[in-house]
């Protein structure tokens, strides 16, 4: 009979005067607060906790501790909920996973007799052939195997992101943590230690008999010390955070952990890792089957949440915490049987307080199998000199094989061997600034433990610089902390008899399958991994690795040291996606006019990080406005650059083909950027506003870059310039149409007339009273004014633009219109019509060269490039018929791609489709008839290589 | 003539997120043409969370300039005493008890004072700075600012920045990563909980949401200017 309550004990973590009601698979349990779901489960004789996941085996709770996967259950919804450590709610709704109809008779578990269809890397092999087949089981194979249904509802839980920065951290809250964090904050440390387990002080809160923290020390309850180590802690200055894993080491010495609801960036200075230690499973038939139980497990059970486990209990004991279990579980009540595999005389003195307690031990004794259907109901045994024996039981306890949790500290860069005498691989080198203490560096017992954690801490503080170097102390701790520890006990890679035996439960892989995966020729552990999945699922091979390595070398033939271990990588815990993506942050610009274009019912679209309207009504009338009377588009997010210096031309100079040691002040020019391989990377305007001054434009997509890259270059030339991204400093309007200058003549208080402001004059002037510079320039193709101001004037100056040409029908147009506009007169959008082999030679832009220049960043490939002459020329496309190609679409020849469309629009100016595309040199000609095909028919389109529209520029210059 | 016409409505500034804080609420008063908050309407909450909490306070409107080059000797002169790298000194050239300057880099510094100095802080830090040691611009615009004012105002800000902010002690200022773009913290010399964010004014609007957003589990609350000026901290 499972699940009997004890009467109340020191050490509980519950509170039973608080009743807490739950339901699993509909049926209404008790359960009391301090509970966990898997505690309550078992309180309630419930030994099925789920089944697995390929076989659909029934499972129990195994470790108790989130270290394994057999008590995951769906939780209000949300899968994959680990009971052992999940605390009960009043009215939560438990459902244990991947069974149907129930957990207790899953039809599915016909599975666990079909596994001869299964074999390793069955997905590979098998319902391949014939080729239909496997689209229809794969299907199937998905449905039944798994772990949970994600839930299809959303969930606006706000979560939470947070970076901290302790001098020391210190992961893990048992005794050497919390050792190490006293020892590092009392020498002056901000010292953060965070906890996965909800409580600090590790496994000595399930120990009720006297323990000694020093050697020669007082002797308190395990639970007591804890509790001691914890207000020490706290009285040191130590911020303690619980039920926080941390899960991954990154680059940089970024560790990252996480609670409920929050993620935490760590980056301290100094990291203690105490992770303590992983308690292991042994291999043998059905070693799966619910009522199996490890030591740590069943102590959590009896002493924190007052429940009896098993009333005939068999303890497989292969260490000291074995013999602990085995008599709390003989002081409860139960009947106990103990297979010890070791002589007499090793565990003398526990033995005889299991005897005293009530209890049995068998030396020489070893577990070969477990038998039983639902649960464990018979365990057998050989006996050393005496042959196969067995024993009835309704659990039985694995305890004392323990393995070091290094899995975070392998992520740090920890260098490992193989300590026979600890039979485990323990860390030989640390990184810097990186240190570990207590189990997982090997120590077993609790004064060497403590002792190893007091000296990580005060090794920190000495490597911080906050204490004197004096080594005596820390010598003297060493030593301590190297006392000799309880013989490590090794349970036979595999046991005897009929059943499967799992080597990883996550994955319901067999020593069957290894064996058959080795003989297939995967003969490394990582091989191994990769095509049995072993040590692949939730558990991440904690509760499985060290069994699964002895495996390894026994089917290889190698020793433990050849065979190794597996590469450590972030997760080291399972967590839920929805908290690595916690309160991700999505920046967003907006210029200050973008309430305004809310207003008007702009449609937005991104454009890089910008927000900016694509169109506010039909982009043709848009484009109607601007031809023909007067419109205005905001274009604030034109990179701007103030350059200003007395070797600012020289740095234009350098930075571009074209020449503005000869551009008067008040004119704008137009420039292409290029790398060094000549390659256009941007493009823009520069104009002149004084002597050594120049207010440079790029575009929208490529300010960021041009930043960085004139940055570089100017930390290299040395030059006497200072340059400044101003983009957001100022925002700006282009105002046009034939009717943009009556506008201005409203609002400006200069002289904007043809000959006062001529095309490509740049002005300083108030618009509405607001300081602005204009520039004359017209990339729409009509008279227009860009007017650059202030950024916080935006909606005052948009409001005053639209007032004062509401008598002539202005209004607002989009990128929509401007894109069709620019077409019209065949102007470049660099990144759309060039790409990344793309110079202006080619590009139509040979004008924006000037070989005569002594040098400038591009030159050497460019005199290389005229001297070949171009492949391809970048030309304009007048397109037949109503149709308009898409962007991409292929210019062919001969049913041959010659080349490429790389914008088209339908103009309501023109009356017809236009585009730019790239088509062979020899093809650029005026006249010339090419062909484009897309959605499977071809339209002809002729060559054009001046603008479309107004082709002399006389709009734009009127 | 042309330009011969003088504006029928006088010029008038604002935040990027000066909408978003009308939606809430705000009271806005004009000082030095811009329109600023000065209130939420709950003047004891915006008092509460800038004593016990943190309040949130859109201070686009402070009079910015940035300086680049050679600085040493020309923030001797403005300053007084030329602040070393990360640091903030008060006072100086405008005789503003106000004026902040925040030197973030060896050749960068920001310098901060009233909306109401405007165009003379500008005028004091060009005057202050020969024009080949460097160069002075008003980036009034080009940053949306914001104060975060009580003692919860680091705890909020460690959800947004990487930056450890031990190291932004009063006095301390830095150049970093808030909210996933580019920013500055000022955390002035005067006693208090405040510390200023800058960020450009692009993301004025971003970054007033997401500290809002990541303000909520800590009781933030917007406030005005009314309330930095009542505790004392402007």
């Amino acid at each position: 009979v499972k699940g009997a309550r004890l009467p109340k004990g020191p050490a509980e973590a519950i509170d039973r005067g608080r009743r807490i009601t739950i339901t699993i698979d509909g049926r209404r349990v008790e359960a009391f607060g301090g509970d966990t779901v898997g505690s309550a489960m078992n309180a309630a004789g419930m030994a099925i906790t789920g089944r697995s996941f390929k076989y659909h085996r029934p499972r129990g709770l195994l470790c108790m501790s989130g270290a394994c996967p057999n008590c995951l259950v769906t939780v209000d919804g949300i899968p994959n909920v680990r009971a052992c450590l999940d605390p009960v709610r009043q009215g939560m709704e438990v459902r244990r996973q991947n069974a149907w109809p129930g957990a207790n008779a899953d039809v599915m578990g016909v599975l666990d007799s079909l596994s001869f269809l299964m074999p390793p890397g069955f997905y590979y092999k098998i319902f391949h052939r014939p080729r239909f087949l496997w689209p229809l089981v794969e299907p199937l194979i998905r449905r039944a195997a798994g772990l949970g249904r994600v839930p299809r509802q959303e969930d606006h839980r706000r979560l939470e992101r947070v970076h901290l920065h302790p001098d020391v951290l210190v992961v893990g809250g048992g005794p050497a943590g919390l050792a190490a964090a006293i020892e590092s904050a009392q020498a002056g440390a901000r010292t953060l230690l965070v906890d996965s387990a909800p409580s600090p002080g590790g496994h000595l809160l399930w120990v009720v008999d006297p323990v000694e923290i020093t050697i020669g020390g007082p002797r308190v309850p395990g639970y007591q010390a804890a509790a001691h180590l914890t207000q020490e802690a706290l009285g040191a200055g130590v911020e303690i955070v619980s039920a926080t894993t941390a899960f991954g080491v990154f680059e940089g010495g970024l560790i990252a952990a996480f609670e409920a609801s929050r993620l935490y960036r760590i980056r301290p200075k100094h990291t203690i890792f105490a992770t303590g230690g992983l308690e292991q499973g042994a291999v043998f038939p059905n070693n799966d089957l619910p009522g199996i139980m490890l030591a740590g497990a069943v102590d959590r059970l009896l002493h924190r949440y007052g429940v009896l486990p098993g009333r005939r209990a068999v303890v497989a004991a292969f260490g000291a915490e074995a013999y602990r279990s085995a008599i709390a579980l003989a002081r409860a009540g139960a009947q106990v049987v103990v297979l010890d595999p070791t002589e007499p005389s090793e565990q003398a003195e526990t033995a005889r307080a299991v005897t005293s307690a009530g209890g049995r031990v068998i030396n020489g004794a070893t577990v070969i199998r477990a038998e039983g259907a639902r649960a464990i109901r018979r365990v057998a045994y050989r006996e050393a000199g005496k042959g196969v024996g067995s024993l009835d039981c309704d659990l039985l306890v694995i305890g004392g094989v323990i393995a070091p949790a290094t899995g975070l500290l392998a992520q740090a860069g920890a260098e490992f061997a193989l300590s026979e005498r600890a039979a485990a691989w323990l860390p030989t080198r640390f990184p810097q600034g990186v240190a570990a203490a207590g189990h997982v560096v090997g120590a077993r017992t609790i004064p060497s433990i403590v002792a190893q954690g007091r000296v990580a801490g005060l090794g920190a503080a000495r490597a911080l610089g906050l204490i004197e170097t004096s080594t005596e102390g820390i010598e003297t701790l060493k030593q301590a902390g190297a006392l000799g520890e309880d013989p490590v006990g090794v349970p036979s890679p595999v046991g005897e008899g009929k059943g499967k035996q799992f080597a990883c439960l996550c994955m319901d892989v067999t020593v069957k399958e290894l064996s058959t995966a080795v003989k297939e020729g995967f003969d490394s552990l990582e091989l191994l991994k990769r095509y049995t999945t072993l040590s692949m699922g939730p558990c991440q091979g904690k509760a499985c690795l060290t069994g699964s390595s002895r495996l390894c070398a026994r089917l290889t033939g190698r020793s433990l040291g050849d065979t190794g271990f597996t590469t450590a990588r972030p997760p080291w815990a399972p967590i839920p996606l929805e908290i690595l993506a916690a309160d991700r942050l999505v920046p967003r610009k907006e210029t200050s006019i973008h309430d305004r274009h809310q207003d008007a019912g702009a449609e937005f679209m991104w454009a890089g990080e910008w927000r900016r309207p694509h169109h506010y009504r039909d982009p043709a009338k848009e484009c109607r406005a601007v031809h023909e009377g007067v419109a205005l588009i905001d274009v604030s997010t034109l990179g701007k650059l103030r350059v200003r210096g007395q070797d600012a031309v020289e740095l234009l100079e350098r930075l571009y083909p074209n020449r503005f040691a000869d551009l008067k002040v008040g004119r704008v020019r137009y420039g292409v950027m290029l790398n060094d391989q000549g390659v256009i990377l941007d493009d823009g305007t520069v104009a002149r506003v004084a002597e050594d001054e120049f207010f440079v434009t790029m575009t929208t997509g490529g300010t960021e870059a041009m930043d960085r890259w004139i940055g570089w270059w100017l930390a290299d030339w040395g030059l006497n310039v200072h340059v400044l991204n101003v983009t957001a400093a100022f925002a700006a309007v282009n105002l046009a149409g034939p009717m943009s200058r009556s506008v201005m003549e409203r609002l400006a208080d200069m002289d904007v007339s043809a000959e006062g402001l001529p095309y490509l004059a740049a002005a300083r002037g108030k618009i509405a009273g607001v300081p602005s510079l204009i520039l004359r320039l017209g990339f729409v193709g009509e008279l227009g004014y860009e007017i650059h101001f202030p950024s916080e004037y935006g909606e005052f100056i948009w409001d005053r633009l639209l007032e004062a040409g509401s008598e002539f029908g202005i209004e607002p147009f989009g990128l929509e219109a401007q894109r069709i506009l620019r077409l019209e007169k065949q102007h470049i959008l660099v990144g759309q019509d060039t790409d990344a082999l793309s110079d202006p030679l080619a590009a139509g832009l040979p004008w924006t060269v000037k070989f005569d220049k002594s040098d400038f960043l591009g030159r050497r490939a460019l005199v290389e490039a005229q001297a070949q002459g171009p492949e391809e020329r970048l030309v304009g496309l007048m397109i037949d018929g109503a149709d308009v190609p898409p962007e991409g679409s292929a210019i062919v020849e001969g049913g041959r791609p010659t080349g490429r469309l790389t914008s088209s629009r339908w103009s309501g100016a023109l009356g017809a489709a236009v585009g730019m595309g790239w088509v062979p040199a020899a093809h650029a000609q005026d006249g010339r008839v090419v062909a484009i095909v897309f959605d499977g028919h071809v339209v002809k389109a002729t060559v054009a290589t001046a603008p479309f529209y107004d082709p002399e520029g006389k709009r734009l210059r009127s | 003539m042309n330009g011969s016409r003088s504006p029928a409505v006088a010029p008038i500034r604002r935040s990027p997120a000066h909408r978003l804080q009308a939606a809430l609420g705000a009271r806005f008063a004009t000082e030095a043409s811009w329109e600023i908050p000065v209130s939420f309407g709950k003047a004891e909450e915006e008092r509460d969370a800038a004593r016990l909490g943190v309040a949130l306070v859109d201070i686009t409107a402070r009079a910015k300039v940035d300086v680049r080059g050679d600085l040493e000797k020309a923030l001797l002169r403005l300053a007084g005493t030329p602040p070393t790298v990360r640091s903030v000194v008060t006072g100086g050239a405008t005789g503003s008890e106000r004026m902040h300057v925040a030197r973030l880099g060896f050749r960068w510094a920001l310098v901060l004072a009233e909306p109401s100095v405007g165009e003379g802080l500008l005028a004091a830090v060009d005057a202050a700075i020969a024009r080949d040691e460097g160069m002075v611009t008003d980036v009034t615009g080009m940053l949306a600012g914001f104060a975060l004012a009580g003692p919860k105002a680091l705890e909020l800000l460690s959800r947004l920045t990487p930056l450890d902010l031990v190291e932004l002690a009063p006095g301390t200022c830095a150049a970093t990563r808030v909210a996933e773009v580019a920013g500055v913290l000022v955390r002035p010399p005067t006693p208090g909980g405040v510390v200023e964010l800058y960020v450009g004014s692009e993301y004025g609007r971003f970054a007033w949401e997401t500290l809002r957003a990541a303000g909520e589990v800590l009781g933030a609350v917007p406030a005005g200017w009314e309330t930095l000026r009542a505790e004392g901290w402007w």
